[in-house]
């Protein structure tokens, strides 16, 4: 159902996350060239893997019960999962190389290759998230299921701290994905992220 | 079983290897009580010998040991390099107890680490793990050794070289691609082949990757593109993570379906990756075992190589281009840029030439004085990432040749050696050592022979001694030289006699010239350069080190007879051209300009390594330079920001252009006493406590940098307490704080109330992601930067206080 090992960053997204506006922003050769040839490196240095989970859900007020026993304490959460019967916990990574590249050329003082490389990680590791969304969303729409949008841990009233739970629902250590004591990922691209999934009659209803 | 034995039998007979071995041990869960797998050797050996008993009794005739990690480095990262020997002696150990006429496969793969320029791993630290993996695996008895899953070129290299030198046996060479036919870091079917072959390994293949089908159509191409024995060892599709679950969507059936296939391009030995199972072996077993491989048909490939491509020289029209513009004979301005360890002027070549045609690039970077060693392998390193053609290494020391082809991502060729036996002791045994090509000047000690029988005579000796070493007739390029017509005439014909014979009498041999010295002391160079390449590639040149912006379509008769000696005196020929003067190339704008104005452009357009040359030449003119720098900086600085402001320009110019100003600063200080610049202000630069984010505090720090003030790092998740005792300290004019999760934005309120109690009267900037300036005000935080050119505003106006 999901497999995210080919993921391509696109030099179109890369410039639109480093702020480059179409209609202004003025390229020459030389920034064209250092941008593609720090892009190629990046994509040299991502390993795109995912690790998912899924589980039917029943909801009381604001807590989402799992049927393995998870459960989630949140009113973003619960009116995001509204009318759903299942959840899907979706987890990320571009792996630690390009990180370990970008950390080196920080060293080096090469800012320039560190913010491209940094950049392109973003970019890669969200277009892998929405590849894995998008797989998701073709395999259940093909059970006439439609699925919400994404959220993650950290936004709204859905605390940080609760990437840990979320994270050991999933099983991300085959993936290489730990917490550190702050509750952020390594590596640092990855993303992790909870999509509920409903009936399209009852999406029509709503 | 040595190493003849086992190439006969896979002369004879398909030979089937075990399955998976990580995938079973997960399954079985038997990995939980263990730090990495190949700690079962010595901790769980039963569990070991329960899945080798499996895959032997599955029918494998080739069971790879538990050693897929064993390498210093992973062992190190577990605590478990004291043990390195034990794992290693206990995975082959295990395997002879069940079965001691097995072939014993020692498994090697990735250390997970990148070689440089990718990573930060040195290609000898590499090539010094597997060394010792190697030799322990001779040491304990395995029979060959399969290198697999690897991902980058560079690594594989290490890995086989360690092996060749380490231990006895058969190598087998594999790497995993995508479905597109590349690894993760780019390197195409074609460029593993060629590595691999050219470093002696005795079969290459594919492992794991994309699931067994589509493996299949990639080892299609493996098998139409080399003479070495092929393994084919496909995963059982790609794996999903599922509650926890690692499944694998292939059946046994689309598996032995593919193997299948596998075995009718040719393949010779055939075996499982992960996902497989003792039965996916079995079924393997049951329908190829013991049968004949089939015969393939290969056609004559010569390639030559980089990380990402291959070119078959044999199919590129001659004569092939070797640019020769990367090289700082004669260049001073590249010299002094080289001298700096400045590789802009080689990017720049590089890209030129390959869009001028270049084949290969020649790669000189002889400079009196300079480190010619670490000068290659840092060009080598740069270029091999940048032009996807192969580097031709160009070097009279002999240290910096060997460094240069060690790091290079593809196959390269070296230039040169010759007759002296001094450089053939030398220099044969690296080309040998690391699979290059090798170009031949005929020459020895005495010069350049005058006849045409002279020379080949030189190139039997060199041919001689090529042979002695083993080293492949049809990697040696033969350079028969040429002499200045206008100096040499009757040499011209000594040089084609040469070639035609030598094609004749070594016709695996291909030859190459250094073209343009043929034009030397004569007007319209290139009118005879072209002229005389023509004449060449009728004589049988493969290879033309050239110019490529050059205009090689000129075929002069006047010229034509010059070569064949048949203008005496050049007389004819200095008739019609003696009046055509070299064309002289219009000067570029930033030329005409004054020195200062040549700064302001330079850190207007970001290129930092032009500051750098106009810095010294301003030290020179100006009464007062550091006032001429820190004028034009700034004044470029604040176009800078006005475009930044109006979206003309996005953060990676902002980047070069600060890089570019924080180099003038930087070099200026450098040259100048102290005393005569004057410091603008210190400031501390630090992301809070608990938040590990570094780019967007070092991006800022390198703005600052550029408006000249001195920035003091402290780092990611720096303690509130020690950012305001480092305050106290040096009394900056301000700290700027980033933060980029909404989780860690509080330090920063606790860093300004800590500044407070501390009557610290040091303004603080906050910055980041979610940071606003609304959060600013609610924290009484002094300003808020949306980004760099914000915070650098904003402290400019604290200093003009």
């Amino acid at each position: 159902m999901v497999n995210v090992s080919t993921v391509e960053i696109h030099y179109n997204e890369l410039l639109a996350r480093l702020g480059y506006s179409h209609n202004k922003t003025r390229l020459d050769i030389k920034i064209i060239s250092s941008i593609r040839e720090n892009l190629s490196l990046a994509q040299k240095l991502i390993k795109p893997k995912s690790a998912i989970a899924v589980e039917n859900i029943t909801l009381h007020g604001n807590l989402v019960s799992f049927e393995n026993g998870y459960k989630i304490k949140s009113n973003n959460i619960a009116t995001l999962l509204k009318n759903c019967f299942k959840a899907y916990g979706i987890v990320v990574t571009i792996g630690n190389a390009l990180e370990k590249k970008r950390d080196d050329c920080l060293k080096k003082r090469e800012i320039f290759e560190a913010l491209i490389l940094d950049a392109a990680g973003s970019v890669a590791a969200e277009e892998t998230i929405t590849l894995a969304n998008s797989q998701i969303k073709a395999y259940e729409e093909k059970n006439d299921n439609i699925l919400t949008r994404r959220y993650s841990p950290g936004y709204g009233d859905w605390s940080l701290e609760a990437n840990k739970q979320f994270l050991n629902w999933i099983g991300t250590t085959r993936i290489g994905i730990t917490l550190n004591k702050s509750y952020h990922m390594k590596p640092e691209k990855s993303v992790s992220a909870l999509i509920g999934i409903k009936k399209l009659a009852c999406n029509a209803t709503v | 079983m040595n190493k003849s034995n086992f190439l006969n039998m896979l002369k004879n007979r398909v030979l089937i290897m075990s399955g998976a071995m990580g995938t079973e041990l997960q399954k079985k869960k038997y990995l939980d009580d263990v730090t990495i797998p190949e700690e079962l050797n010595i901790k769980f050996p039963e569990r070991v010998s329960e899945i080798y008993s499996s895959y032997i009794n599955a029918g494998a005739d080739i069971v790879l040991t538990n050693t897929f990690g064993a390498n210093s480095i992973t062992l190190q990262q577990h605590k478990l390099l004291d043990k390195a020997e034990d794992i290693i002696k206990a995975g082959i150990d295990l395997t002879r107890k069940i079965s001691p006429h097995i072939i014993v496969a020692g498994d090697v793969s990735s250390t997970g680490e990148y070689i440089e320029p990718l990573g930060t791993l040195s290609f000898d630290d590499a090539y010094k793990t597997f060394a010792l993996q190697s030799s322990l695996l001779q040491k304990h008895g395995a029979d060959i050794i399969i290198i697999e899953t690897m991902t980058e070129i560079k690594e594989t290299k290490a890995a086989i070289l360690a092996a060749k030198d380490n231990f006895e046996g058969a190598i087998i060479a594999t790497m995993t691609f995508s479905a597109d036919g590349t690894a993760v870091t780019g390197t195409d079917l074609k460029s593993f082949i060629t590595m691999a072959e050219s470093l002696g390994v005795d079969a290459i293949g594919l492992n794991c990757s994309i699931g067994s089908m589509e493996l299949a159509e990639l080892v299609k191409v493996l098998c139409e593109n080399t003479n070495l024995p092929v393994s084919f060892k496909p995963n059982a599709g790609i794996p999903e993570l599922i509650n926890h679950e690692t499944k694998f969507p292939e059946t046994k059936e689309e598996f032995i379906e593919a193997s299948l296939k596998a075995y009718s391009y040719g393949t010779n030995i055939l075996g499982g990756c992960c996902g497989t199972t003792p039965e996916f072996i079995k079924s393997l077993s049951n329908e190829l075992k013991n049968k004949s491989p089939k015969r393939r048909k290969i056609k004559n490939k010569y390639f030559l190589s980089t990380r990402i491509k291959a070119i078959d020289i044999n199919e590129i029209k001659r004569p092939v281009f070797i640019g020769e513009r990367i090289n700082p004979t004669n260049r001073k301005k590249f010299q002094e840029e080289l001298s700096k360890n400045n590789l802009s002027t080689i990017k720049d070549e590089a890209r030129s030439q390959v869009q001028s045609n270049a084949n290969l690039l020649d790669v000189n970077m002889g400079v009196p004085g300079v480190d010619e060693v670490k000068l290659l392998v840092n060009a080598v390193n740069q270029l091999q990432e940048i032009v996807p053609v192969p580097l031709c290494i160009d070097s009279s020391t002999i240290s910096a040749l060997e460094q240069g082809v060690k790091n290079c991502a593809g196959r390269p060729i070296i230039n040169s050696v010759n007759g002296e036996q001094a450089k053939l002791n030398a220099i044969l045994p690296i080309a040998k050592r690391y699979g290059t090509a090798l170009i031949a000047l005929t020459t020895d000690d005495n010069g350049i022979p005058k006849t045409a029988q002279e020379r080949l005579n030189i190139a039997k000796k060199i041919l001689n001694f090529a042979d002695h070493y083993n080293f492949e007739r049809k990697n040696i390029i033969f350079d028969y030289l040429v002499l200045s017509v206008s100096s040499s005439p009757e040499q011209i014909q000594e040089t084609l006699k040469a070639m035609k014979e030598s094609k004749k009498i070594y016709p695996d041999c291909k030859l190459v010239l250094g073209v343009s010295n043929v034009s030397f002391g004569l007007p319209s160079r290139q009118t005879i350069n072209s002229t005389f390449l023509k004449m060449a590639v009728d004589a049988g040149l493969d290879f033309a080190i050239v110019n490529p912006y050059a205009k090689w379509d000129i075929d002069d008769h006047l010229a034509k007879n010059l070569l064949e000696n048949k203008d005496k005196g050049a007389t004819n020929y200095m008739k019609a051209f003696s009046s055509f003067s070299k064309q002289v190339l219009p000067k570029t704008e930033t030329k005409k300009l004054s020195l200062d104005k040549q700064l302001y452009f330079s850190v207007l357009n970001g290129n930092k390594e032009s500051v750098i040359n106009i810095l010294d030449k301003i030290i020179e003119s100006y009464d007062n330079p550091f006032k001429t720098v820190n004028d034009n900086v700034l004044k470029a600085l604040n176009i800078v920001g006005e475009r930044f402001a109006a979206k003309e320009y996005f953060l990676p110019q902002i980047i070069m252009s600060a890089q570019a100003a924080q180099a003038a600063f930087s070099t200026i200080k450098t040259i100048l006493k102290r005393e005569e610049t004057s410091s603008v202000g210190k400031v501390i630069m630090a992301t809070v406590k608990g938040d590990m984010h570094d780019i967007g505090k070092n991006i800022v720090g390198a703005v600052l940098e550029s408006y000249g003030f001195e920035v003091i790092d402290m780092g990611i998740n720096v303690d509130a307490q020690e950012i305001i005792d480092k305050a106290n300290e040096i009394n900056p004019l301000a700290i700027g704080l980033s933060a980029l999760m909404t989780t860690t934005m509080p330090e920063m309120e606790t860093i300004v109330k800590l500044r407070d109690m501390n009557h610290i009267p040091t303004k603080v900037i906050i910055g980041g992601a979610a940071v606003t300036e609304k959060f600013a005000k609610e924290i009484r935080a002094d300003a808020y930067a949306r980004d760099a050119m914000g915070a650098a505003s904003y402290i400019k106006t604290i200093q003009k206080r």
